[in-house]
């Protein structure tokens, strides 16, 4: 076999064990909240993770993926073609054994900060401190703080909103009937106004700002109508002489919208991790093809097929038992603050994504839950935990960094 | 192979309002306890209040068994919607409603106390509405997780508020059913044995006391929503 085909295919199979593992482990985390607050089934949360990671790697994964192909290190300063692919194949390898491992001991590590980390540390050694972008690299850590406060904020804002026009009003239900549909539409239209502003452009569709947002109304207006039609089909309570029952049939019109953020929710995850997989699969793919570095060629979209279809088969081998223990342990998420999270993160991960933020999904979520907490919502919340949470990417970084300096040296002593 | 992990859903502590409902079950259940210990005691049937008390006993240790299970997974670093020193103070003044029922109960039992004929009707509605009162806790605290649908505001919280307030009306309402029991007491006290009058008084002090503690734990929740 030539060479060059090893190197691709090395690459392609470690990126294949990449986007496995976050199908695997960290897809769980991104449908946690709906399927805590039993809107979904972990079978239909399978599916509709299966479907909407692909098409949010697909359709919106281009600009992070970008990113972390050429934008935290300077491939112009890396002139051995062989460095650059040894490297990025390190990383990847660095990153996805470090999260197996993270992964069997329960540890919360971010498939972001660890690929990161890891691109970072074989450029420190490869060619030295010159090779990162140290500015870009402050904008991606300071991301990494102000995501979850972001997130936490708007879910703040989101639950006093669904409390004050839903939940203190004289009937409940009817508000939830009213009101649901404009959630609906505001998830819709943010996603794919971000899909379309800022994603598209990938797989070679461009489309100017008013064309965008025309066509995400419209859409928008269309899930909703769907939306209405599924809320509609709910039979009407009769009148509740308790109070709890009406809660319960507020709850019930919730899932429909539950079910529309977990969409948004895969969609955004699929846009954001999935690069952590493909992107350093990307910057080689580019390289063994042109033979020079840092070629301005689009992601070839086999490559996103590839982080799409790794996802869903880590889902369908590991996902679902992952999911399904994450459900259980969560028991005391109404739909209706399960919405209020899930929306909040959704929206801030797809905005980061469409800037090209590499930032931890799982990071941004645990923000939005706090938010939600901090709004008297949530019966009880780990401190320590989300401390451990948010302590992990100190640690994730140097040792992301270390094994792919190792994985480095490993791959040039074994082919170069 | 990766074990599972999804370390995320640890997030979620196990929230402390559904085992406080059910620890509020057990200790009213306790309490109801007395209105079938009284009358057997009336009818000197003291094979049926031995039965009672035996009831009461297990509730109350099933209480205290709740109580022990709440605490333990009420670690300090938990970020709950009420303070975690109210939700605690409230549990206690729960749980002493299950043991001051138990205290009436054992000593009726014990000391086969017979409260004087003409005294039956006015212990009886005293029992009644102290009962009544506990009832009346136990649903204010079935509506505690429902209130933080409303973030402890809204017409949820009027509606416990309201109910608060009834506690503390009924709660007037044993005090002064006390004070016309005693008096009647008084007036006939001489007939009987000083060491069993003194007994029977303990007791109607007793049964003052749970609605007192009904009306602690109706407090509690009022500083929780007045947060």
């Amino acid at each position: 076999m030539e060479y060059e085909s090893i190197l691709l295919l090395l690459a392609l199979l470690f990126g294949l064990y990449m986007a496995w593992g976050i199908g695997a482990n960290d897809v769980a985390n991104a449908m946690a909240t709906s399927v805590g607050s039993k809107a979904l089934t972990v079978k239909h949360a399978i599916i509709i993770a299966a479907i909407f990671e692909f098409l949010g790697a697909f359709l919106a994964g281009g600009e992070v993926t970008s990113t972390i192909r050429k934008g935290i290190i300077d491939a112009g300063l890396i002139n051995d073609a062989n460095v650059m692919v040894f490297g990025m194949l390190a990383a990847l390898l660095s990153a996805a054994v470090w999260l197996t491992v993270a992964s069997r001991f329960g540890w919360p590590v971010s498939t972001t900060h660890s690929i990161v980390g890891a691109i970072v540390g074989f450029a420190l050694v490869a060619v030295g401190m010159d090779a990162v972008y140290w500015g870009k690299l402050g904008t991606i850590a300071a991301s990494w703080v102000v995501s979850p406060l972001i997130s936490g904020m708007i879910a703040f804002l989101l639950i006093t909103s669904v409390q004050k026009l839903i939940f203190e009003r004289d009937n409940p239900e009817e508000e939830a009937r009213k009101f649901v549909p404009v959630y609906i539409f505001l998830t819709a239209v943010i996603i794919a106004l971000v899909t379309f502003l800022k994603g598209l452009k990938h797989v070679g569709l461009e489309v100017s700002g008013g064309e965008a947002v025309l066509a995400s109304v419209g859409i928008a207006i269309l899930i909703t109508i769907v939306g209405i039609y599924f809320i509609r089909r709910l039979p009407q309570a009769k009148v509740p002489e308790l109070q709890e029952f009406a809660f319960a049939n507020v709850e019930r019109i919730f899932i429909v919208l539950m079910v529309v953020t977990a969409c948004a929710m895969a969609f955004a995850h699929g846009s954001n991790d999935v690069a952590n997989a493909i992107g350093p699969v990307a910057a080689i793919v580019s390289i063994v093809n042109s033979g020079e570095i840092g070629q301005k060629s689009p992601v070839p979209i086999y490559v996103l097929l590839l982080g799409g279809v790794g996802i869903v088969v880590g889902l369908a081998t590991f996902g679902r038992r992952v999911m399904a223990m994450v459900g259980n342990r969560i028991t005391e998420l109404t739909p209706s603050r399960g919405f209020a999270a899930t929306l909040a993160a959704a929206t801030t991960v797809v905005v980061a994504s469409g800037t090209g933020l590499p930032i931890s999904t799982t990071h941004t979520l645990v923000g939005a839950v706090l938010g939600v907490g901090i709004a008297r919502g949530i019966g009880a919340l780990n401190l320590a935990v989300i401390r451990n949470i948010f302590m992990s990417w100190i640690i994730t970084l140097p040792v992301g960094a270390g094994l792919a300096v190792i994985f480095y040296f490993m791959l040039q002593f074994a082919l170069g | 192979m990766p074990k599972v992990s999804g370390y995320f859903s640890k997030v979620f502590g196990q929230s402390p309002f559904r085992e406080l409902q059910a620890h509020a079950l057990l200790c009213v259940a306790a309490t109801e306890e007395l209105q079938t210990l009284f009358p057997a005691s009336f009818g000197n049937q003291w094979e049926e209040v031995e039965a009672s008390y035996i009831r009461l006993s297990v509730l109350e240790n099933q209480a205290d068994e709740t109580k022990r299970r709440i605490r333990i997974n009420l670690p300090a670093g938990l970020f709950l919607p009420v303070a975690r020193a109210d939700l605690l103070d409230l549990l206690g003044h729960q749980d002493a409603l299950a043991n001051t029922a138990r205290d009436i109960a054992g000593r009726v039992l014990g000391r086969k106390l017979y409260f004087p004929e003409t005294l039956h009707v006015g212990v009886t509605e005293l029992v009644d509405k102290t009962v009544a009162t506990c009832a009346t806790v136990q649903k204010i605290i079935d509506h505690l997780d429902e209130l933080m649908n409303t973030a402890f505001k809204g017409p949820q919280a009027q509606n416990v508020i309201e109910m608060i307030e009834e506690v503390e009306d009924l709660e007037h309402e044993t005090d002064q059913l006390v004070v016309k029991v005693r008096q009647d007491f008084f007036a006939i006290e001489d007939e009987y044995s000083p060491i069993q009058v003194i007994f029977l008084y303990r007791i109607l002090d007793l049964i003052a006391e749970l609605a007192d503690d009904a009306e602690r734990v109706a407090h509690r929740v009022q500083l929780m929503l007045a947060k």
